[in-house]
């Protein structure tokens, strides 16, 4: 069993007598597909939130590559390698593609925003930005304005603006939310391309896609870790199906 | 390989060269007899401008809506007042051309100071904090009349100190080129640092600032660097009015003179390369010429604004692009067609809303025929006015 990269202690987090997420551990092994399942409101995103630090929890230790980042800033816990995509698109909409790439990059390469040279002046970010733009397939889309490219594009480029600096872990909610059967059928071999040489966690509703493509999947439900383990185990184990009301975890989510 | 069509901050499309010619004209304009009355409005056109394009880098590229600019432009024309005031600076031998550097150094200053309670948060509260820190400038002036010189302010002569190409700028001529130089060189650094990576940066902490900061950019950090910037050019704009005015006074790092700013922004336009010059000479011409033919004209300065944000947010150089553009694709036959009926019915509107408000105006002052000018006959212009705006939405709905 290789290393974790990322484990969670005993997180908890509140709003006033609201308890989100009670006590929350497990731990991601070093490269793994790792995916986040549970009912609606079980605390999937807030988990997300706070890994990613715009939530800081109440108590409780979230190690990433042994270092506690519980509580520390977004932009901090970017820069040490740890990167996320959102479940509404939410990337720079009045940029085009190939600046919201670029602008990815600079933030893993360190340019901290330089006034001696023009931006198109630097030439390690663009290259690595069309070395991305292949990647994803969104070459022809380099110069459109973000605002303008439809909804499934935009998607990726979530997921390729997650995956621009290079972050040794990735944090995907919910990638194929809003897709169609098809469209979702093109995302299952992006992700595991994305995935190789690096840990991804992904909070996902398609129990088809994670139990395709999961190394681990981890139920959450009222804020707890219900049970983590290989998929077949969770398949398997009556305590998930109780927890969707009964039903398979795939006639669920449909 | 595929070309990346890389990023460009304003797309003029006015041609280089044409341009470059027109503003080589306007330094220039002492050499065609211009009257020292043209080359003082002139002088107040160029250090408008270049006060409009420190905002700009604000409020156009990073979305910064600050209420307090004027305190960076302020702090600079009074360091450049003490500078030119100083003995010790005169017998160093500091020349008159690099008055503008003292202002901008003051304005980093004053930027580094302020600029870090002001740029932690974005939006609202980044307003809200502007608003305060041009308040408690502007309470300063009082609490400190040593500095900065109580109600009369602090005099000073632009010929107090020699200059290195001139032998003296207390000419108006000589005083112009310099101060247009100035504020060309002012406006180049603005639109340069909007084509860099911070200016990158800028735009993109307009669009999603939280999205940044997942990126590894602290969007506050960038919001600080762009301060740092605009905080120096404003300051650099304001030596230049104190070389332009011979005096300082409260005016200069008062809210109006925040408000102002931000006007001239959103008149000429928050985004285009021409935007903040094209602001300067609306609001100089409206505050020196169309003041001598109507106390109104503030009125009407409110008016253009309100105007240009709900209906042209790309303000006037947004508007003068789409009609070059038209241009270019209908001809005038489609061009009069297309937009004959909505002039005319814009002229019609705003002749009977000038109408209105001058009889008004005039009424209530009590001067000439307005005087027993009767209220039907108010009443009948404002309804008149209403037909015609009317026409106006009728026959831009036409466009759309």
């Amino acid at each position: 069993m290789s290393a974790s990269i990322l484990s969670l202690e005993g997180v908890r987090l509140s709003f006033g007598h609201a308890d989100i997420i009670r006590g929350a551990s497990f731990s991601i092994r070093e490269g793994e597909i790792h995916a986040l399942i549970g009912p609606n409101g079980a605390g999937k995103s807030t988990l997300f939130h706070l890994i990613s630090g715009r939530l800081a929890p109440v108590s409780g230790h979230i190690r990433f590559r042994g270092r506690d980042i519980a509580g520390a800033r977004p932009s901090l816990i970017a820069r040490l390698g740890l990167s996320r995509s959102f479940q509404q698109t939410s990337a720079f909409p009045s940029l085009t593609v190939a600046e919201n790439l670029a602008i990815a990059v600079m933030g893993a390469t360190g340019e901290r925003g330089s006034i001696l040279r023009t931006s198109a002046a630097m030439p390690a970010v663009w290259a690595r930005v069309e070395a991305l733009l292949g990647k994803i397939g969104l070459a022809r889309f380099a110069d459109r304005i973000v605002a303008n490219l439809a909804y499934s594009e935009q998607r990726i480029l979530e997921i390729g603006l997650a995956c621009a600096g290079d972050p040794a872990l990735i944090l995907l909610d919910e990638p194929t939310a809003g897709m169609s059967r098809a469209e979702t059928e093109e995302m299952v071999p992006v992700l595991r391309a994305i995935a190789r040489g690096r840990t991804l966690v992904l909070v996902e509703h398609d129990m088809e896609v994670v139990f395709r493509i999961a190394d681990t999947v981890t139920v959450l439900v009222h804020g707890e870790v219900l049970v983590s383990g290989p998929p077949e185990a969770i398949r398997s184990d009556p305590r998930v199906r109780q927890a969707y009301l009964g039903q398979s975890p795939e006639a669920a989510h449909g | 390989m595929m070309r990346l069509q890389l990023p460009r901050a304003g797309r003029s499309g006015y041609g280089a060269p044409a341009v470059g010619a027109g503003l080589a004209l306007l330094v220039l304009l002492p050499l065609f007899g211009a009257s020292r009355y043209w080359l003082v409005l002139g002088m107040q056109v160029w250090v408008l401008a270049a006060y409009a394009y420190s905002y700009q880098l604000l409020f156009g590229r990073a979305g910064m809506l600050s209420f307090g600019h004027a305190v960076y432009f302020g702090l600079g024309a009074f360091a450049a007042a003490h500078a030119l005031n100083s003995r010790a600076l005169a017998a160093m031998g500091l020349p008159v051309e690099m008055i503008p550097l003292i202002g901008m150094l003051a304005g980093l200053g004053a930027a580094v100071v302020f600029g870090f309670p002001s740029t932690r948060r974005a939006g609202t509260p980044f307003a809200m904090v502007t608003l305060g820190i041009g308040e408690l400038v502007a309470a300063c002036f009082l609490m400190f009349p040593g500095f900065f010189g109580g109600e009369a302010g602090i005099s000073t002569n632009r010929a107090a100190l020699g200059g290195w190409v001139a032998a003296n700028y207390g000419a108006a001529d000589r005083a112009y080129v310099l101060i247009a130089l100035w504020a060309l060189a002012l406006g180049a650094m603005a639109l340069w640092i909007a084509r860099t990576p911070l200016g990158l940066l800028a735009r993109a902490t307009r669009d999603n600032a939280a999205r940044l900061a997942f990126c590894g950019i602290e969007p506050s950090a960038v919001r600080f660097r762009l301060m740092l910037v605009a905080g120096a050019l404003a300051g650099a704009a304001g030596a230049l009015s104190t070389l332009l005015n011979e005096i300082v006074s409260v005016e200069s790092v008062s809210l109006a003179m925040s408000a102002n700013v931000l006007l001239m922004t959103v008149v000429g336009g928050p985004a285009h390369a021409f935007g903040p010059l094209l602001g300067a000479l609306t609001l100089t011409l409206m505050q020196s010429v169309l003041s001598r033919f109507t106390h109104a004209w503030v009125f009407y300065y409110g008016l253009m604004f309100i105007l240009t944000v709900l209906f042209a947010p790309n303000g006037l150089t947004g508007i003068v692009s789409d009609v070059l553009r038209n241009a270019r694709q209908l001809g005038a036959g489609g061009m009069a067609r297309r937009y004959g009926a909505p002039v005319a019915a814009a002229l019609l509107a705003g002749l009977l809303a000038i109408g209105t408000i001058e009889i008004a105006f005039f009424r209530d002052e009590g001067i000439g025929a307005a005087r027993v000018f009767p209220a039907w006959g108010a009443a009948g212009l404002s309804l008149g006015c209403l037909a015609a705006l009317l026409w106006l939405r009728r026959s831009l709905r036409g466009l759309a």
